[in-house]
């Protein structure tokens, strides 16, 4: 099989956490041959170990002949261009969640994508976590029955609250250093909050698992990490499928580093159910001084890395055999008309019905 | 030396089963009778058998009987029963109260105006888990409150009852931490897992100061997953500076035999606890926490969502 050669276009957290150190285990069928970030360092930093190019412009990348593939890890304000972009140069398009911040940007990528004859893929990497397909799998199985009722709570480490006396200790490594000031996800200009960066997850998990399209979503959200000049931060959702499956969620993104879980799940089908909790699976716990640490616990739970490489693997498998992408697109679309129903439910406080099962939601 | 109160009990369901361990009884008081409630008279009589007591022939005797100071009544659906106590001036403890609106509490507390004292202040409350997080949530010790989730499961095989029943059980935990009123509440409640009564409510409501409570309270446990208690119950508490987790059922006495193991659930505790601030009521020395505000303020929260989930998903908002 050839050897797919890669261009990343964004070198920043998720570039760096999940994107990069995928690679790194395949590479047998691909190569990163260039970067691109507005920070330079960034970029240089990511094309390092690879011999790869380093840009500050994105569009350098599309200009190369010899790139086959790009894999696009910056926020979601920027997808649209760049994915329209990629199209035209006729590049294969991996592309991080949210697909967009808009269902009409959503649009306009798909009809560029399909105009230009190339595969897009929306990451939403939890569809690639092994978690999570043994659940869809055990569902086809039909071991649990036709799903009634699912939740997710997902909660996420905050930097930790300076107090009188206290020290900020080792724990602090484990924020993803989101929802400060300074930070893209706190701006409101740049971001419509947890509903896109975290909730768009369980949306389209439930989705998936319930096998059902949504009818209506309530949402509430609220900013509560110290800090954080003015985005969501928090957010309870619930939604009503149409052959009448409840899907609901909480994510809680101020929960002191300390917290030893990452995921709450639990699925209920008509002939049984499955759950996996975060805190019933710990293995390890340290007892300190200052109180318990659970090392990692949220990665080896969550089996980060193996998702992201999974889901790299999986898209160039389609380019390589000619094939369509696992995920479809349309899907990246759906989850995001959820999420962004959800922040016009919580903004208006009423709730959002959506458009007939079946005949595409509501459109842009 | 205080008075031992004469209680009598009414009720025979599951929850009676878990309270006639032989360890159960307060020190504040005493069981002086038991009777079947509307339900089973033969698992009664074997109830009282256990703790010696003769069970006394129907549920109006003891609640009319002038030598018993308060009822201890099991069951959610015992409505009548209650009713008759409060009617007889009686201090009734129900703690799985079912006062699902507010015509019910209505009832209730025109009774109370003749004597009769209601004391219905949900076990989640009393279990040492959920005492524990109300103390702290209260206290100021996790800082602001940002959100709370209580996730409630009980067996799909209990009462039809059992998820409106929960969803109270939540609300009351609820409100011991969250004194604003209520602004806005978006819920569904659905029958999932069997006919056509709900067995499902979902809901978030939003108070004055923004707090964001998610209650799922839901009959969803298939028989292979034990509930160890009369429910599994999940409570996070968000605050600023902390967070309290606590699984306030999921932490049972096991006694172990050499025939068998058995598995008693914390459920004896509250009841327990709500005997001793019965008695300590009865004595005069303290008031009981639940005043007839607080129940009027969950009937009303309970129709609210009600009316929220008539048609599907749907929202409540203060007029």
């Amino acid at each position: 099989m050839k050897v797919v050669r890669v261009g990343l276009i964004g070198c920043g957290g998720i570039a760096k956490r999940a994107h990069l150190p995928a690679m790194a285990h395949l590479t047998d069928r691909l190569r990163l041959v260039a970067t691109a970030d507005i920070n330079a360092a960034a970029a240089q930093e990511a094309a390092a170990p690879w011999g790869a190019t380093a840009y500050t412009d994105y569009t350098a990348i599309l200009e190369r002949k010899d790139v086959d593939m790009v894999l696009i890890a910056t926020p979601e304000f920027l997808h649209r261009d760049q994915v329209v972009a990629a199209a035209e140069a006729g590049k294969q398009i991996l592309c991080e969640k949210p697909m967009a911040p808009s269902l009409a940007e959503a649009d306009d990528m798909l009809r560029a994508c399909q105009r230009a004859g190339v595969r897009l893929m929306i990451g939403h990497s939890r569809r690639f976590t092994r978690r999570y397909l043994e659940v869809r799998q055990a569902i086809d199985r039909g071991e649990i029955g036709e799903v009634r009722l699912g939740r997710e709570n997902e909660r996420r480490p905050r930097p930790p609250v300076p107090r009188q006396g206290g020290t900020a200790s080792a724990l602090q490594a484990r924020s993803e250093g989101y929802w400060i000031a300074g930070h893209w996800t706190s701006d409101p200009k740049l971001s419509l909050g947890t509903a896109l960066t975290n909730g768009i997850h369980e949306m389209d998990l439930l989705r998936w698992f319930t096998g059902a399209e949504p009818v209506a979503i309530a949402a509430e959200h609220n900013i509560t990490v110290q800090g954080n000049p003015g985005v969501p931060d928090f957010l309870s959702f619930m939604i009503h499928f149409d052959n009448g499956a409840i899907g609901s969620a909480e994510i809680a993104n101020c929960i002191p580093p300390s917290y030893p879980a990452f995921h709450q799940f639990e699925l209920y089908g008509n002939a049984g159910a499955i759950r996996a909790k975060d805190q019933e699976l710990l293995s390890i716990t340290h007892y300190r001084d200052d109180g318990a640490d659970f090392p990692d616990s949220s990665h080896i739970l969550l089996h980060h890395l193996a998702a992201y490489v999974r889901e790299q693997a999986a898209f160039i498998q389609a380019m390589q055999t000619d094939s369509a992408v696992p995920l479809a697109p349309e899907n990246g679309r759906a989850a995001l008309e959820l999420a962004l129903a959800a922040v016009e439910s919580a903004r208006s406080g009423k709730v959002v019905r959506l458009g007939p099962a079946g005949k595409g939601g509501r459109t842009a | 030396m205080k008075r031992l109160w004469q209680v009598g009990i009414i009720g025979a369901d599951a929850r009676a089963e878990m309270l006639a361990d032989p360890l159960w009884p307060s020190r504040r008081s005493r069981i002086a009778g038991w009777a079947a409630g509307p339900d089973d008279e033969a698992a009664a009589a074997a109830l009282a058998g256990r703790i010696g007591l003769t069970l006394t022939p129907t549920w109006e005797a003891i609640a009319a009987d002038p030598n018993l100071d308060a009822l201890l009544v099991l069951g959610s659906d015992h409505r009548d029963a209650v009713l008759a106590g409060l009617a007889a001036g009686k201090t009734v403890l129900w703690p799985s109260a079912a006062i699902y609106d507010r015509s019910d509490w209505n009832r209730i507390a025109s009774l109370q105006a003749t004597g009769g004292r209601l004391f219905a202040p949900g076990e989640l409350r009393f279990t040492p888990a959920g005492r524990y997080t109300l103390d702290r949530a209260v206290g100021g010790e996790l800082g602001k409150l940002h959100s709370v989730y209580i996730g409630l499961r009980a067996p799909r095989s209990s009462a039809r009852t059992a998820a409106i029943s929960l969803l109270r059980e939540g609300l009351e935990f609820a409100l011991g931490m969250a004194p604003e009123p209520v602004r806005r509440i978006h819920a569904v409640a659905q029958s999932l897992f069997g006919d056509s009564k709900p067995d499902t409510v979902v809901c978030t409501l939003r108070f004055a100061d923004d707090l964001v409570v998610t209650i799922e309270a839901s009959q969803c446990l298939p028989a292979t997953i034990p509930a160890g208690g009369p429910a599994e119950a999940e409570i996070e508490v968000v605050g600023a500076l902390e967070v309290v987790r606590a699984e306030p059922y999921k932490t049972p006495v096991h006694r172990f035999g050499d025939q068998d193991h058995a598995v008693h659930p914390w459920v004896s505790q509250p009841v327990r606890v709500m005997l001793d601030a019965l008695g300590d009521h009865l004595d005069g020395a303290a008031q009981l926490t639940d005043g007839a505000g607080h129940q009027a303020r969950i009937a009303d929260l309970m129709e609210a969502i009600r009316s929220a989930a008539a048609d599907g998903l749907g929202s409540w908002n203060r007029a």
